[in-house]
């Protein structure tokens, strides 16, 4: 896990400031995530992850700080110059996302042909390969709205990853699944990883995917970081309420092995 | 007292914003246009949505109101020993009124709610969000196609609204109250000019971009899960139809005077 030493961060964000009204979400963020690891931003409801995750791919725009991605800072990009960095970084929302008025193979395609991809040999080809890595081969035709969440959730990964992003960013990917889909998400993003070299930021506050995908875990509370280091770190780190937390969702501290 | 002022001023900053909004739109879907981010297959897929799906409501509502208004207009004017003046009066009224309002109306209704319901529930089920993740902006992907499609299309299907009213009210009047066919037709020949079939296209072309900038704005701008849908979609109905009976009079007292309505006089 963390033997593999960061070297230079892919995303560095500093002084991370976010208000939606009279509503500070973000008050100051700081950390970095480094090339080839997986980040495991954990927290409670309402605790800024969505909205921190919101910011790494220029979704959202900070009030205040910095968002530098391979160096640029994308906080004063135009949305069309975004365009270019949100190449880099792929994103998995929560609800899937996908367009109801497409099959899941048109879905998946979507990024290829937006890239200028338009030989339909080759892109039958990349999006059968897609769905084949999420276990959803012989799936092109259906539409959305006739998958399970589960694979509602495993075709949004198969469009993330088609045009082979250098980073993964992933909101809530177990939320509202049984635990036997949520463990399949899991090895998923794992074998993504692995497969990919991918850099992995997931938003969660299922501990069973912290442990089982972390290289590194933020832990957010009221819009600050309370908590940033391995998952073993997170175990000893004598903060109470983090303490609290991971009693409560996994009914034990995160073990060290984090499998 | 003071609190109405307040809610005055509140209301005032709103509507000032949501105008700001609209603008804005407006200035980028011209900026995509000018550039050629325009996606002709999807320009299409619009063109058939709205243009050739709202015929059928267009035409009916055309026709029907055609012919009450010349029931109307007939039942008066035959008491006077006018009963010729009803061809002019009712294709003057199609085609400078009726005609592009009905059909704003009930294109607002029919595809303004749907092009709202579908964007909203786009921008609360982060679909809008997933587009611009994949560098795909949401004004060129989903408003412009709408917005080149509804610019083809309200010019037509006011040109049908007032053709089909027209002519239900030469079925009515001519052929169910026996007013001298060329009565009808040689009257409304002499009092219809290009100009007044010129102003309802024109009209029927703004209140097209009306639709199309007011209810994207309402969908792109929507929150709060099926609930926010509902409440844009029925906003964007509401303020749709508004704007078109609104900018109707400007419109009217603008374009009369690049083409001027005559006097009628009968030979």
């Amino acid at each position: 896990m963390s033997e593999n030493a960061p070297t230079s961060p892919f995303i560095s964000v500093s002084g991370l400031r976010k208000s939606f009204g009279a509503h500070e979400v973000l008050k100051g963020l700081d950390f970095q995530i480094a090339e080839g690891e997986t980040t495991v931003v954990l927290g409670g409801s309402g605790a800024g992850k969505s909205v921190l995750l919101k910011h790494l791919n220029g979704l959202l725009h900070p009030d205040r700080g910095s968002v530098e991605v391979e160096g640029v800072d994308i906080a004063s990009l135009s949305e069309r110059a975004l365009g270019d960095v949100r190449r880099r970084i792929g994103i998995v929302f929560q609800g899937g996302a996908l367009f109801d008025s497409m099959t899941v193979g048109e879905n998946v395609a979507f990024p290829l042909i937006e890239a200028g991809l338009r030989n339909v040999d080759s892109l039958r080809v990349k999006v059968s390969q897609a769905l084949e890595t999420v276990g959803l081969s012989g799936e092109e035709e259906k539409l959305p709205a006739s998958l399970s969440g589960g694979m509602r959730k495993r075709a949004a990964l198969a469009r993330a990853i088609v045009a082979r992003p250098k980073c993964l960013l992933y909101d809530e990917p177990t939320a509202e699944l049984d635990p036997l889909l949520a463990r399949t998400i899991i090895r998923l993003i794992r074998r993504l990883k692995e497969e990919f070299s991918l850099t992995s930021v997931v938003v969660t506050h299922d501990l069973e995917a912290m442990r089982a995908v972390a290289d590194r875990v933020l832990f957010l509370k009221d819009g600050k970081v309370r908590f940033a280091g391995t998952p073993a770190e997170l175990k000893d780190c004598g903060d109470p309420f983090v303490f609290e937390f991971l009693d409560a969702g996994g009914g034990r501290p995160p073990s060290e092995s984090g499998r | 007292m003071k609190r109405l002022a307040e809610r005055t001023g509140e209301a005032i900053l709103e509507f000032l914003t949501w105008f700001g909004q609209v603008t804005r739109l407006a200035g980028e879907v011209v900026g995509s246009i000018v550039v050629g981010r325009v996606r002709p297959r999807l320009v299409l897929v619009q063109i058939v949505a709205i243009g050739f799906g709202s015929q059928l409501v267009v035409v009916i509502a055309g026709g029907f109101t055609g012919a009450v208004f010349a029931a109307q207009a007939y039942f008066k004017f035959s008491e006077l020993g006018l009963g010729s003046a009803t061809g002019p009066v009712v294709s003057l009224a199609m085609c400078r009124e009726l005609g592009p309002v009905l059909a704003g109306l009930m294109v607002a209704g029919r595809v303004g709610a749907a092009m709202t319901a579908e964007i909203s529930t786009m921008r609360v089920s982060e679909q809008i969000d997933a587009l611009r993740s994949m560098g795909v902006d949401p004004v060129d992907y989903l408003v412009v196609p709408r917005a080149v499609a509804i610019v083809v299309s309200m010019p037509i299907l006011v040109g049908e609204a007032i053709a089909v009213g027209i002519l239900a009210a030469d079925v009515l009047t001519v052929r169910g109250f026996g007013l001298p066919e060329a009565w009808f037709w040689n009257q409304l020949e002499a009092h219809t000019g290009v100009g007044d079939v010129a102003v309802g296209l024109i009209k029927g072309l703004v209140f097209g971009v009306l639709i199309v900038l007011i209810a994207c704005r309402q969908g792109l701008t929507a929150e709060g899960g099926a609930v926010g849908v509902g409440r844009a979609t029925t906003r964007a109905v509401v303020y749709a139809s508004l704007a078109i009976l609104i900018s109707n009079l400007f419109l009217t007292l603008l374009l009369n005077y690049w083409f001027p309505l005559d006097a009628l006089t009968f030979q």
